[in-house]
C-alpha cells in the first residue's frame, strides 16, 4: 500500500476564478446602479399630465432589471467568496501534503509524489515516519473532502438545487489547536507558496450598496405591467441544500487537523 | 399623448443602459478552475453565471434599445410620438 501525496485541485486556478468572479460581481453591481438611476430618471421626468401606462412600462421594466441585477452580484459575490474560502482551504491542504512528502522524502519513503511503505523491517525511523505520513496524509483529504462539500453547497445554493453530494462526512478531529505546525519546525519542510500578483485568493472587496436613486423612495406603481412572480425559494421539487453543520469555513476545520500528528511528524 | 423624457435625458438614459450592457457582456466571461473531485460542478455553476449575466447583460441593451426606438417619435407629432410610446409599452409588457 502506498499513499498519494499529490493535490488533484489547481489552487491558483482556483484563486484566479474566485478574483474574477468577484469582479465580475462588482460589474453587475455597477450595472444594478446604472439601471436604478435610470429608473429614477423616468421617475423625475414623468410629465405631470402623463396618464402613465408609458412611463410605468419604463420604469417598471428598469426596476425589474435592476433588482435582478442587484440579485444577481449578490449571488455572484457569495460564489465568489464560497470559491476563494475553498481555495483557501486547498491551498492548506496541498501545505500539509507537501511537509509530509518532505518527511517521507528525508526518510527515503518517496517515490515521485507517492510515499511507499518501508522496506527495510529494522529501520524503526522509517518505519515511524510511514505511520505518521499516513495518519497525517489521511487528516489532510478528510479535511479537503469537507472543502469539496463546503463549496458544492454554495454551489446549490447559487443554482437552487444541491448538485452534488460526496458521501458521508469524516468525523471532525477532535483536536483543534496549533493546526498546521509551524514553518520550518521540520528539516526541508516546504514554506507557503508565494504569490505572484500579491493576491491573496479573497474576491475583490465591493462597497455596500447605497439605495438605489429613486426606486426606493418612488410612489407605487400600479400593478402593469404585472411584475414576474417571486421564485419559492427553495424551488419546489429540488433536493433541500444540506450545509453539514460543522462546515461553516473550509480553512477552520483544515486548521482544525489535531496537533497530534503533528507531534508524530516532529512538527510541533 | 404626453412626453415621458426630455429627449436628451431619454438620449442618456438609452446610453447608460447600452453602457450597462455592454459592461456586462464584458465581464461575462469567467476563468474554468480544476478543483478537484468538485471541477464538475464548478465549470457548470461558473457556465450558469456566464448564462446568467449574459441574459441580464441582453435585457439592458434591449431596455436601451427601445427607449432609442421611441426618441424619432418623441421629436415629432403627438400622434406618432403615440405610436412610439405603443411600441415601448408592447415591448415592456412582452418581457419576463
Amino acid at each position: 500500500m502506498s499513499v498519494e501525496t499529490a493535490l488533484a485541485a489547481d489552487v491558483g486556478a482556483c484563486r484566479e476564478a474566485a478574483w474574477a468572479l468577484g469582479r465580475q460581481a462588482a460589474r453587475v453591481d455597477d450595472a444594478a446602479r446604472v439601471v436604478a438611476h435610470v429608473a429614477g430618471r423616468a421617475d423625475e421626468t414623468v410629465d405631470g399630465s402623463l396618464q402613465g401606462r408609458t412611463a410605468v412600462a419604463m420604469h417598471g421594466s428598469c426596476r425589474r432589471l435592476g433588482a435582478d441585477l442587484g440579485r444577481q452580484a449578490d449571488a455572484v459575490q457569495a460564489l465568489a467568496d464560497a470559491l476563494a474560502d475553498h481555495a483557501r482551504a486547498l491551498q492548506a491542504v496541498d501545505d500539509v501534503l507537501g511537509r509530509a512528502r518532505g518527511s517521507a522524502r528525508d526518510a527515503g519513503l518517496l517515490v515521485g509524489t507517492t510515499v511507499v511503505p518501508p522496506t527495510d523491517p529494522d529501520d524503526e525511523q522509517q518505519a515511524r515516519t510511514w505511520a505518521a505520513v499516513v495518519r497525517v496524509v489521511g487528516l489532510a483529504r478528510e479535511h479537503e473532502q469537507r472543502a469539496d462539500r463546503a463549496w458544492l453547497d454554495a454551489v446549490g445554493r447559487y443554482q437552487g438545487c444541491a448538485p452534488v453530494r460526496l458521501g458521508a462526512a469524516p468525523p471532525t478531529p477532535p483536536d483543534d489547536a496549533g493546526w498546521p505546525p509551524p514553518q520550518g519546525a521540520l528539516p526541508g519542510g516546504r514554506g507557503p507558496r508565494p504569490q505572484a500578483d500579491g493576491r491573496d485568493g479573497a474576491a475583490p472587496a465591493r462597497p455596500p450598496r447605497p439605495p438605489a436613486p429613486g426606486v426606493l423612495t418612488a410612489p407605487p406603481l400600479p400593478a402593469w405591467p404585472p411584475p414576474p412572480p417571486t421564485p419559492a425559494w427553495p424551488p419546489a421539487g429540488c433536493p433541500p441544500v444540506v450545509t453539514t453543520p460543522d462546515v461553516a469555513s473550509p480553512a477552520a476545520h483544515v486548521l482544525a487537523l489535531g496537533t497530534a500528528s503533528a507531534r508524530e511528524l516532529g512538527w510541533g | 399623448m404626453s412626453i415621458v423624457f426630455e429627449p436628451d435625458v431619454a438620449l442618456r438614459a438609452a446610453a447608460l443602459l447600452a453602457d450597462a450592457g455592454y459592461d456586462l457582456l464584458e465581464a461575462q466571461r469567467l476563468p474554468r478552475a480544476d478543483s478537484g473531485a468538485t471541477t464538475e460542478a464548478t465549470a457548470a455553476v461558473l457556465a450558469a453565471v456566464e448564462h446568467d449575466v449574459g441574459d441580464l447583460a441582453v435585457r439592458a441593451l434591449q431596455e436601451a434599445a427601445d427607449v432609442r426606438a421611441v426618441l424619432p417619435f418623441h421629436l415629432g407629432a403627438d400622434d406618432a410620438a403615440a405610436g412610439g410610446y405603443e411600441r415601448l409599452e408592447r415591448a415592456a409588457a412582452s418581457r419576463p
